[in-house]
C-alpha cells in the first residue's frame, strides 16, 4: 500500500511539472491577457469552433459579460476538430462543438460525440428542420445558396430552378467553385434527398458541361467572374454577395453592383439552405451552462447580430434584417431537415466526382 | 564502422551507448506519424479506393506529376541561372541583387496565390485596366487563367526557387574558377563550359535545393486548393474531410510518401560524391566582368524573380493593409505578433537542439542505424502538415486515455489531458516536421569538420559533451544560425499543424491570415499576411549575411 | 621566323592582379621557356594573359605570328590553341581520367578521340587508371593527367603554372625530368611559371627572370647562373652569397683572398664591391686555405654544406665532399675560385 501512496505522489508531482513546463508559453500568453482575467470568472466553457474567430467571438464576449463565464476558444476546420474530440475522448475539455455545416454535425453525431439536450427554450428558438431529430445538435444561423447573375447579360425571367442550370442554354456560362466546398456538396446532397441519385447524376452531367471554367477560387471570385464577363451566372452563398456590397474595397463593391441575386426553386421546395450549428459534447462537464450559451446564441438579440453584422439569415422570420438582406425580398427556404444533407454528403461527393466536377 | 578509440574508458563507452539509444528512441517517437501512415497500408482497402480509381486518382497523379515537373523546371531555371550569374559575374548592384533574390522565401505560397488572384484574375486590377483602356469585353483578348495548374506552377516556382538559388550559389562560389578556366582553355566556349563543368559540379547542391523545393510542392495545400488544382495533397484532404475516410486518406498519404522517399533516395545518390566536388578555392575567385549591355540584361534577368516573387505581391498586400489599418484591433494584433514570434523562436531552438544531438550521434557512430534514423527524420518535411498533426494527435490522445485510466486506478482521480491540446504537443509536431531542415543545415556543417579533430579531442580525454561544446559548436556557428533561422521562417508561415493542435485562445498571424482569407476577406487578411512576410524577412536577411559571404 | 610565341612590350594592370610593365621576349618553336621570379612579380598574370584570361593594357602577344592579345583585341581562350596545366591541376572531379583527357578534343570523330586518349594515356603511362576519378589518384598522377589533358588537343603552346608546387620534393625533381623529356621528345613549345629555380633549371631552355613586373634578365639557365646581370638576379638565382668586399686599383681583394681578373675589375682605382660567391666556388684546401669558422653544418648526403663566418661576421657557404668532416666551431681552411665569381661594383663610397 505504501508503494502506491509513494507512486501517487510521484505521478502527481511529475505530471504537475510536465504541465508547468508544457504550458509555460501558454501562461506567458495569458499573462499579457487575451482580454480576460481568469480571477473574475466563476465558470468556464470550452468551445471547439469551425466558425472563424471573428464571426463568433463578439457574441461569446457578450455572453461572458452577461453571465461571468470564461469562454475559451479553439478554431479550426470541422473535421480536424472532430478528430481532436475523438482522440481526446471522455477527457476532452471541450463543452461545445460549433460547425458551419450540417454535414459535420451529422458526422460528429454519428461518431457519438454529442449528448442530447432536451430544452424547451431551444425547441422554441429553433425550427425542427434546423436541428437534429434527437436534439443532439442545433442550428444557429442559415446560409442560403443562391444564383447570382449578370445584370447586363441575364434577365431574371431566364432563371427558375437549380435543375434548370443543367439546361444547354447555359453552356460555358456558369461559374462555381470546387466540389471540395461543403456548400456545393450540401446543395447536391439536397438534390439527392429530393430527387434521387439517377436524376441528380444526369443533372450534374449537364451542369458540369455548363461550367465556364475549371472550378477554382472562392464564392467571391465567382461573383467577380460574373462581373468581369467570364461567365453569366454563378452559384454562391448569399452572405458573400452582401459582404461585397458593403465592402470598403471599391473593386469588390463595383463587382457586386454588376450582379443581382436570384432565389431559386421558389415554386418548388424552396431555396437550398445549410446551417451553422452547435452540439454539446459528451465530455462536457457543464452541459447546463453549455445549453444556456446555445439559448443565448439563438435568442432574438444574437439572431439579430447574425442578420445585421454577418449577413446570414436568422433562424426565425420575425428577426429584423439589415438593408441589403431586406432588399433581396422574402424568400421560401427548403424545409428538408438539414440532417438529410449530412446523411447524403458522401453520396453527393461521389456523384460530383463521377460527373467530373473538379 | 564504430570509432571507439582505446583511450575511451568503459564508463565513457556506456555513456556513449546511452546517448546512442536515446537518439534511437527519439527518432522512433518522431517517426510515429510516419509509422501510423505506413501501417495504414496494412489495413483493408475500402470501397472508396474503387471510387477514387474510377474518378479522381488519375487526375491526382497527373496533376501532382505535372506540378512537380513544372515547379522543378521553373525553380531550376530561376535558381541556377541567378545563382551562377550572381556568384561568378561582376556587375553593378550584384550584392544587392544577391540577397534580394532570397526575399521571396519569406512569402508563403498561399499568400502569394491569393494576392496574384487579386491582381491577375478576370476582375483583377490588370484585366480591368486592359478592358477600360482598350474598350474590350472579357474574351476579346487572350489572358492566361491565373487560377490553373500553370498558375500554381508559377506561384510555387516564384516562392520556392530561393531554395535552389541558395544552395546552388554556395556551390558555385565554392568552385574554383580554374576549373572553369581550364575548360575554356581546352577549347570550350563559356556556355559549353558552364554546361559541361560548372553545372555538373554544382549538381549535388542543386539537387539538394531542388528536393527541398519539391517536398514543399508536394506538401502544399493552400495554393493548389485555392487554384482548384487537384493534387495528391488536396485529395488526402478531400478524402478525409469530404468523404470522412481517415483511413483511406492515410493510405493515399502513404503513397505520397513513397513518392517522397524516391525523391530522398535520388538526392542521397547524387550527394554521394559531393565532398570531392567542392574543392574550395583557397584564393579568392575572380569574378567575370560583364560588358555594359550584358550587365544590364543580367540585372533585368535577376530582378525579374525578385519583382514577381516579392515586390509585386508585397506592394499589393501593403496597399490593402493600409486601406484596412483602421479596422484592425491593435491590441489583438500585437498578441498575434507576439504569439507567432515566441512560437517560432521556441520551435527553432528545440529543432536546433535535437538536430545537433542526432547529427552528433550520427557522427560519433556513423552506423547503419544512425543513417536510417536521420533519413527517417528527414521524411517528416515532405509530409503535409495536416497529416503530421493528425498522426500526432491520435497517439497523444490514446496516451492521455491510458494515463487517465491508470490514474483512476491508482490515485482514484483523473489527471485530465496531459499531452493533447498543449503547446508542448504543438512544438513536438513542429519538431517532427521541421527537424529535417535544421538537421540538413547542421549535417552540411558537420561534414566540413574533419574526423581527425574528433579523434584528437577524444584521445585527449574529451567527453561527448566536451567534444560537442568545445570543438563542434564553435566551428558550426554559421550552420547553427542557418538552422535556427530557416525553422523560424517555416514555423512563422506554418498553418495546418498550428490550426489543428494549438491550445485554447491561442492564435497566430498565420491562423488569422487563413481565417480571414478563407472567409474571402482578402483585404482584411493583408495585414497579418504582410506581417508574416515582414517578420520572415529578418531571418532571411540574416541568412544571406551568413551564407552569401562574398570573398571580396 | 620560327618564333612560336612572342610578347612585345606587354603591360598588364588589373585590379587584384600583380602589375606587369613592358615585358618582351620570344620563345622559339620546340623550346621550353620559364618565367621565374619571386611571388608577386607578375609571372602568373603574364601566363594568364597568354592563355587569354586577362586583358592586356599595352603591347601585343603573338602566337605563330598572329596577334592573340592587344589592348583592343582579345581572342577568347577557347580559340587560342593554348594548352594550360593549372597549379591546382583543375581536373574535373566529375569526369574519369579518360573523360578528362578527352574533354578538349572537340573536332574529332569518336574513333579519333579514343585513339588520341589512348595515345595520351600511353604518354603518361597511366593506361591502367583510365576509368578512375581524379580523387582516386595521387598528386603525381593527377599532375600527369592534367598534362595529358592539356596536350590532347595538340595545342600550339603549353603553359604550365607552377606545375610541381603541389608535389613533394622527391616527386618534383623526378617528374620535372620526366616532363621535360616528354616535351622535348614531342617537340612541344612550352612556357612554365615558377618561383623555384631548381625547377626552372631542370625544365627550361630559356629563362625570363622577372622582378616586380619587369624583365630582370633573359637567358639560358647557365647564363643566368654564371652571368647574372644584376644584384637581384645574382641574389635570386643559386645558393650563392653576396659578400661586401674592398678591392684595390689592381683588383686585389684587400682581405688577401686573391686577385680579380682584368675582366672582373677594370677600374682605375680601388673601391667597394659585392662579390657573388656560390658554394661550389669555395674549395676546401688544407695547405693554402684561409681558415674560417664553421657556424653551421648541413649533411646533404654526398656533401656537407658548411656556413662559414668571415672575420667581419659575413657568412659564406661552402660545399665540401662528405669526407671533409669538421665540427661546428672548428676552423675550415678554404680557397676561392675567384675567376668564376661575379663582381658588382657598389655605388657610393
Amino acid at each position: 500500500m505504501r508503494i502506491i501512496t509513494v507512486l501517487n505522489q510521484l505521478v502527481k508531482r511529475t505530471m504537475k511539472s510536465i504541465w508547468i513546463f508544457l504550458s509555460f508559453l501558454c501562461t506567458m500568453n495569458s499573462a499579457y491577457g487575451m482580454g480576460y482575467n481568469s480571477d473574475t470568472f466563476d465558470e468556464e466553457l470550452n468551445i471547439y469552433s469551425a466558425r472563424k474567430e471573428a464571426l463568433i467571438k463578439p457574441l461569446l464576449d457578450q455572453f461572458s459579460k452577461k453571465t461571468g463565464t470564461k469562454i475559451n476558444l479553439i478554431t479550426g476546420t470541422g473535421d480536424s476538430l472532430i478528430a481532436r474530440l475523438k482522440s481526446e475522448g471522455i477527457y476532452s475539455p471541450a463543452d461545445l462543438l460549433l460547425t458551419v455545416d450540417a454535414g459535420r454535425l451529422y458526422r460528429a453525431q454519428r461518431a457519438g460525440l454529442f449528448q442530447p439536450m432536451i430544452s424547451k427554450a431551444l425547441s422554441e428558438n429553433i425550427p425542427p428542420h434546423l436541428r437534429s431529430i434527437d436534439d443532439q445538435w442545433f442550428g444557429l444561423s442559415i446560409r442560403a445558396r443562391v444564383i447570382v447573375y449578370s445584370r447586363e447579360r441575364v434577365t431574371p425571367d431566364q432563371l427558375a430552378t437549380y435543375e434548370a442550370l443543367a439546361d444547354p442554354r447555359w453552356r460555358k456560362k456558369i461559374c462555381v467553385r470546387s466540389s471540395s466546398n461543403i456548400y456545393n456538396q450540401s446543395l447536391v446532397a439536397g438534390m439527392l434527398t429530393s430527387k434521387g441519385i439517377e436524376f441528380t447524376s444526369a443533372w450534374l452531367e449537364g451542369l458540369v458541361k455548363n461550367f465556364a471554367r475549371n472550378p477554382s477560387g472562392g464564392d467571391r471570385d465567382q461573383i467577380k467572374a460574373v462581373a468581369a464577363g467570364e461567365c453569366d451566372i454563378a452559384l454562391v452563398n448569399s452572405y458573400y454577395l452582401a459582404g461585397m456590397l458593403s465592402s470598403g474595397d471599391p473593386v469588390e463593391a463595383t463587382a457586386a453592383s454588376k450582379v443581382a441575386l436570384f432565389w431559386p426553386d421558389q415554386n418548388q421546395q424552396g431555396t437550398h439552405i445549410n446551417i451553422t450549428g452547435v452540439g454539446i459534447t459528451k465530455s462536457s462537464s457543464n452541459p447546463g451552462l453549455a445549453t444556456n450559451l446555445i439559448v443565448f446564441l439563438t435568442s432574438d438579440e444574437s439572431q439579430k447580430w447574425y442578420a445585421q453584422v454577418n449577413n446570414e439569415f436568422p433562424l426565425r422570420e420575425d428577426i429584423e434584417l439589415n438593408d441589403i438582406l431586406k432588399s433581396w425580398g422574402a424568400y421560401k427556404a427548403s424545409q428538408v431537415n438539414v440532417s438529410e444533407l449530412g446523411r447524403q454528403n458522401v453520396a453527393a461527393i461521389k456523384a460530383m466526382d463521377r460527373a467530373g466536377w473538379k | 564502422m564504430e570509432i571507439t578509440p582505446t583511450t575511451v574508458s568503459a564508463a565513457h563507452r556506456s555513456h556513449w551507448l546511452t546517448l546512442r539509444n536515446m537518439a534511437t528512441c527519439l527518432t522512433a517517437i518522431l517517426a510515429m506519424p510516419l509509422f501510423l501512415i505506413m501501417a495504414s497500408l496494412l489495413q483493408p482497402f475500402s470501397d472508396t479506393w474503387q471510387h477514387l480509381s474510377d474518378t479522381l486518382l488519375t487526375e491526382y497523379v497527373i496533376n501532382t506529376s505535372l506540378l512537380v515537373f513544372g515547379v522543378g523546371i521553373g525553380t531550376l531555371l530561376l535558381g541556377v541561372s541567378s545563382a551562377w550569374l550572381s556568384a561568378l559575374c561582376e556587375f553593378p548592384g550584384r550584392k544587392l541583387l544577391s540577397w534580394a533574390l532570397l526575399l521571396p522565401m519569406a512569402m508563403p505560397a498561399y499568400i502569394i496565390a491569393y494576392t496574384y488572384s487579386g491582381i491577375f484574375d478576370s476582375f483583377g486590377i490588370l484585366q480591368i485596366l486592359i478592358r477600360s483602356t482598350f474598350g474590350w469585353e472579357y474574351g476579346d483578348y487572350y489572358f492566361p487563367q491565373i487560377r490553373s495548374l500553370g498558375g500554381a506552377i508559377c506561384m510555387l516556382t516564384l516562392v520556392l526557387y530561393p531554395y535552389v538559388y541558395l544552395l546552388a550559389r554556395v556551390a558555385f562560389s565554392g568552385q574554383s574558377l580554374t576549373t572553369f578556366e581550364s575548360s575554356r582553355n581546352l577549347g570550350r566556349g563559356p556556355w559549353n563550359s558552364f554546361f559541361c563543368v560548372s553545372l555538373p559540379l554544382a549538381r549535388p547542391a542543386i539537387i539538394a535545393g531542388l528536393s527541398l523545393a519539391l517536398m514543399e510542392t508536394l506538401a502544399d495545400y493552400g495554393a493548389v486548393s485555392y487554384f482548384g488544382v487537384n493534387t495528391f495533397t488536396t485529395g488526402i484532404f478531400r478524402t478525409w474531410q469530404g468523404l470522412g475516410e481517415l483511413l483511406t486518406a492515410a493510405q493515399l498519404c502513404a503513397f505520397l510518401l513513397v513518392f517522397v522517399l524516391s525523391l530522398i533516395l535520388f538526392e542521397r545518390e547524387s550527394r554521394k560524391r559531393l565532398r570531392y566536388y567542392q574543392n574550395f578555392a583557397h584564393a579568392k575567385t575572380k569574378l567575370i566582368p560583364l560588358k555594359k549591355w550584358h550587365a544590364a540584361s543580367v540585372i533585368i534577368l535577376l530582378s525579374f524573380p525578385i519583382i514577381m516573387g516579392f515586390l509585386l505581391p508585397a506592394t499589393q498586400l501593403t496597399l490593402w493593409a493600409i486601406n484596412y489599418w483602421q479596422k484592425v484591433e491593435k491590441v489583438d494584433f500585437f498578441h498575434l505578433l507576439l504569439n507567432s514570434i515566441t512560437l517560432a523562436i521556441a520551435a527553432s531552438v528545440i529543432c536546433l537542439v535535437f538536430a545537433l544531438f542526432l547529427s552528433f550521434i550520427k557522427r560519433r557512430f556513423g552506423g547503419h542505424r544512425e543513417l536510417v534514423q536521420t533519413e527517417v527524420v528527414k521524411l517528416g518535411y515532405a509530409v503535409p502538415g495536416t497529416v503530421i498533426a493528425v498522426g500526432i494527435m491520435l497517439p497523444a490522445g490514446w496516451l492521455d486515455q491510458k494515463i487517465n485510466e491508470l490514474s483512476v486506478l491508482w490515485i482514484d482521480d483523473t489527471l485530465g489531458l496531459i499531452f493533447s491540446g498543449t503547446l508542448g504537443i504543438l512544438l513536438f509536431a513542429y519538431l517532427a516536421r521541421f527537424l529535417s531542415i535544421s538537421l540538413q543545415a547542421i549535417e552540411s556543417g558537420m561534414s566540413t569538420i574533419k574526423p581527425h579533430l574528433d579523434e584528437s579531442a577524444l584521445s585527449l580525454g574529451a567527453s561527448p559533451s566536451h567534444l560537442l561544446s568545445r570543438i563542434h559548436l564553435p566551428i558550426l556557428r554559421p550552420s547553427l544560425f542557418t538552422a535556427l533561422l530557416l525553422v523560424f521562417v517555416e514555423v512563422l508561415k506554418e498553418l495546418p499543424i498550428t490550426l489543428i493542435l494549438r491550445p485554447f485562445n491561442f492564435n497566430t498571424l498565420a491562423i488569422r491570415t487563413y481565417e480571414l482569407a478563407s472567409e474571402e476577406q482578402l483585404m482584411d487578411a493583408a495585414l497579418p499576411a504582410l506581417s508574416i512576410v515582414a517578420i520572415g524577412l529578418v531571418p532571411v536577411l540574416l541568412i544571406t549575411r551568413i551564407i552569401i559571404q562574398d570573398k571580396n | 621566323m620560327n618564333e612560336q610565341l612572342s610578347l612585345n612590350r606587354v603591360s598588364i594592370k588589373y585590379p587584384n592582379t600583380a602589375a606587369v610593365t613592358n615585358v618582351s621576349f620570344a620563345l622559339p618553336r620546340g623550346e621550353i621557356g620559364c618565367l621565374l621570379g619571386p611571388s608577386g612579380c607578375g609571372k602568373t598574370s603574364l601566363l594568364r594573359a597568354i592563355a587569354g584570361f586577362e586583358p592586356i593594357l599595352d603591347g601585343q602577344i603573338k602566337l605563330k605570328g598572329n596577334i592573340i592579345s592587344s589592348p583592343s583585341f582579345r581572342q577568347p581562350p577557347e580559340q587560342r590553341s593554348v594548352g594550360m596545366v593549372f597549379q591546382d591541376f583543375a581536373l574535373f572531379p566529375h569526369l574519369t581520367v579518360q573523360q578528362n583527357i578527352g574533354f578538349g578534343i572537340t573536332q574529332a570523330t569518336k574513333e579519333q578521340t579514343a585513339i588520341r586518349i589512348k595515345e595520351m594515356l600511353d604518354l603518361i603511362s597511366l593506361q591502367s587508371l583510365a576509368q578512375r576519378y581524379p580523387h582516386e589518384l595521387s598528386g603525381g598522377q593527377q599532375q600527369r593527367v592534367a598534362l595529358a589533358r592539356a596536350l590532347a588537343p595538340d595545342p600550339e603552346i603549353l603553359l604550365l603554372d607552377e606545375p610541381f608546387s603541389n608535389l613533394d620534393s622527391v616527386r618534383r625533381g623526378q617528374l620535372a625530368a620526366e616532363v621535360r623529356s616528354l616535351l622535348k621528345r614531342r617537340r612541344i613549345t612550352a612556357l612554365m611559371v615558377t618561383h623555384d629555380q631548381d625547377e626552372a633549371f631542370a625544365m627550361s631552355d630559356q629563362i625570363v627572370l622577372l622582378d616586380q613586373g619587369s624583365v630582370a634578365q633573359i637567358g639560358s639557365p647557365k647564363d643566368l647562373y654564371h652571368y647574372p646581370v644584376s644584384i637581384f638576379a645574382a641574389d635570386f638565382i643559386g645558393a650563392g652569397k653576396l659578400i661586401n668586399l674592398e678591392v684595390d686599383a689592381a683588383g686585389n681583394l684587400l682581405n688577401g683572398w686573391g686577385k680579380l681578373s682584368n675582366k672582373q675589375w677594370s677600374e682605375k682605382s680601388g673601391g667597394r664591391i659585392k662579390l657573388l660567391i656560390r658554394p661550389d666556388l669555395v674549395i676546401f684546401d688544407k695547405e693554402k686555405g684561409h681558415p674560417l669558422f664553421i657556424v653551421e653544418k648541413l649533411f646533404q648526403g654526398a656533401n656537407y654544406l658548411y656556413h662559414l663566418a668571415m672575420a667581419d661576421g659575413q657568412i659564406l657557404s661552402c660545399l665540401a665532399p662528405n669526407d671533409i668532416d669538421h665540427a661546428i666551431g672548428d676552423e675550415l681552411p678554404v680557397r676561392f675560385k675567384l675567376d668564376q665569381a661575379v663582381v658588382f661594383k657598389t655605388e657610393g663610397t
